[in-house]
């Protein structure tokens, strides 16, 4: 099978059962391959990864920090100040690394879920003094996913499918979400260049403070000069938000994240800011690793994957 | 319960569960979040930028000229790199643009984000404000706001400053 062959699952309609919302999400009845077998359990570790850097990076800032300016989260409702001033951040993040490992090993099925519990508290802890990032959110409902996916299905197979249709449909939702706020936010005007030069020079302002240098680049420099080319940079990436949640459908989910993926390239170019845990995950979810880890498994090794014994045929007949 | 039926029920309850959280909170419960991120386009903006004037400051330790400018160039001192010293500068600009009172407790916050700092040098919190203009030009006011030193440190005249309250 060529590559391009290798796609077409993902742009024809025939291959998916039509446009069924829950079959295009999760599709429990569909066959899995040994490729996507592989595919899942590393990308469960690259969340892990990912929620083992979050937990402690947040940890060791956490130490530093004396003062509530603004709590999020349960931190509304719990002072969180206890975890300031002594070591409770890393120990928290300690719990959090072993948890996900716990969970990775299949040693509990409640692992994951407290995990993202204590990740919540973690969070509300470091960002008390403002700032409300959503760098992490999409991995943080990822982990959520797999939590809930742990807890509630025990088939693996069952299980892989409604991760991903889970990480697919909050994912989608998260974008499309982002379009209707600047519509209810700003107007239908919201694609206006201007708008585009003025977030040029705060985000240039927060380069400045975090370099000591202030200076734009090529691309910056051209939106900056021509209202026209910063409208349609900001009407580009409003229509890829709008229609994200299209990614729920497998024909379209390729194209769409991938436009998704084009979005953040955007965003980095123009703004200086990349959610670099989200933009290599929207990686992972565009692009059909399964099957070309399928074309590159031995036949044996698929064998042994999914069947667990040698596909060495028997000498004596086989009943059928 | 087949596995679809489950799948459905778990996820709509994910999504019930996911707007009566956001709701409430002004759409913002972590992980759950309706991404308001630049949604309202035109604002003027805040943020924050500090200054070594270590070098700037006499012997005396004569007071800076705490003025507004539209130039950074025209600021004492020069650029400190908060990159350089692992401190958030999205951190520091929310602290300093949403402090309403600088009461001793929030000024101590302030000196312990820089707390490797201030005993070795002499550091001007400045607030930068950003604005579009009638013209459709953007202008941008540095408005020095703390200066951070070894033995106290002195605001603007202009911030209002309490008591710490009980």
């Amino acid at each position: 099978m060529s590559r391009l062959q290798s796609l077409l699952p993902y742009v024809t309609f025939s291959s998916t059962g039509g446009w069924n919302l829950w079959t295009n999400l999760f599709d429990f009845d569909r066959e899995e391959t040994p490729g996507e077998i592989i595919f899942f359990r590393l990308f469960e570790l690259f969340v892990i990864a990912g929620t083992i850097y979050l937990a402690w990076s947040w940890g060791q800032y956490i130490v530093r920090i004396s003062d509530i300016v603004l709590p999020l989260g349960i931190a509304i409702y719990v002072n969180v100040s206890f975890m300031f001033g002594n070591t409770l951040p890393l120990i928290n993040a300690g719990i959090i690394s072993a948890l996900t490992i716990a969970g990775f090993l299949r040693l509990s099925r409640y692992a994951y879920f407290v995990a993202f519990l204590l990740l919540h508290l973690q969070f509300v802890s470091r960002f008390v003094l403002g700032e409300i990032p959503h760098s992490s959110n999409v991995l943080g409902m990822t982990l959520l996913g797999i939590g809930l996916t742990m807890m509630f299905f025990q088939n693996p197979r069952i299980r892989r499918r409604f991760t991903l249709g889970f990480t697919y449909f909050f994912i989608g939702l998260g974008y499309t979400s982002a379009a209707f706020c600047k519509f209810i936010g700003t107007g239908l005007h919201w694609a206006d260049g201007r708008h585009l030069w003025l977030w040029i020079h705060e985000k240039g302002i927060d380069a400045f403070a975090l370099t000591g240098s202030l200076e734009f680049n090529a691309l910056q420099e051209v939106a900056l000069g021509s209202f026209a080319v910063a409208t349609l940079f900001l009407l580009v990436g409003l229509i890829s938000e709008l229609f994200a949640f299209l990614m729920w459908w497998r024909p379209l989910r390729t194209p769409l994240v991938l436009a998704v993926i084009g979005l953040h390239i955007g965003i980095y170019w123009t703004m200086n800011i990349m959610f670099t845990l989200t933009f290599m995950q929207l990686i992972l979810l565009a692009l059909p690793w399964g099957n070309w880890i399928d074309r590159l498994l031995p036949h044996r090794a698929k064998q042994m994957l999914m069947y667990g014994v040698p596909s060495k045929p028997s000498r004596y007949a086989v009943a059928s | 319960m087949t596995s679809r039926t489950r799948s459905v029920r778990v996820l709509v309850g994910t999504l019930i569960v996911y707007a009566l959280l956001v709701a409430p909170h002004e759409g913002e419960f972590w992980p759950f979040s309706i991404y308001p991120m630049f949604s309202q386009g035109g604002n003027p903006w805040s943020r924050a930028v500090v200054y070594d004037v270590t070098d700037n400051l006499g012997e005396s330790g004569e007071p800076l000229a705490w003025e507004t400018v539209q130039d950074e160039d025209a600021l004492p001192g020069k650029p400190f790199a908060l990159g350089d010293h692992s401190i958030d500068p999205i951190d520091l600009s929310n602290f300093v643009s949403k402090t309403e009172i600088w009461h001793a407790e929030r000024v101590q916050g302030l000196r312990q984000m820089f707390h490797d700092h201030v005993g070795q040098r002499d550091l001007l919190v400045v607030r930068v404000n950003g604005r579009i203009t009638a013209q459709d030009s953007v202008v941008v006011e540095y408005v020095p706001y703390a200066l951070l030193r070894d033995e106290d440190t002195e605001l603007h005249s202009d911030l209002p400053t309490a008591q710490t309250p009980q």
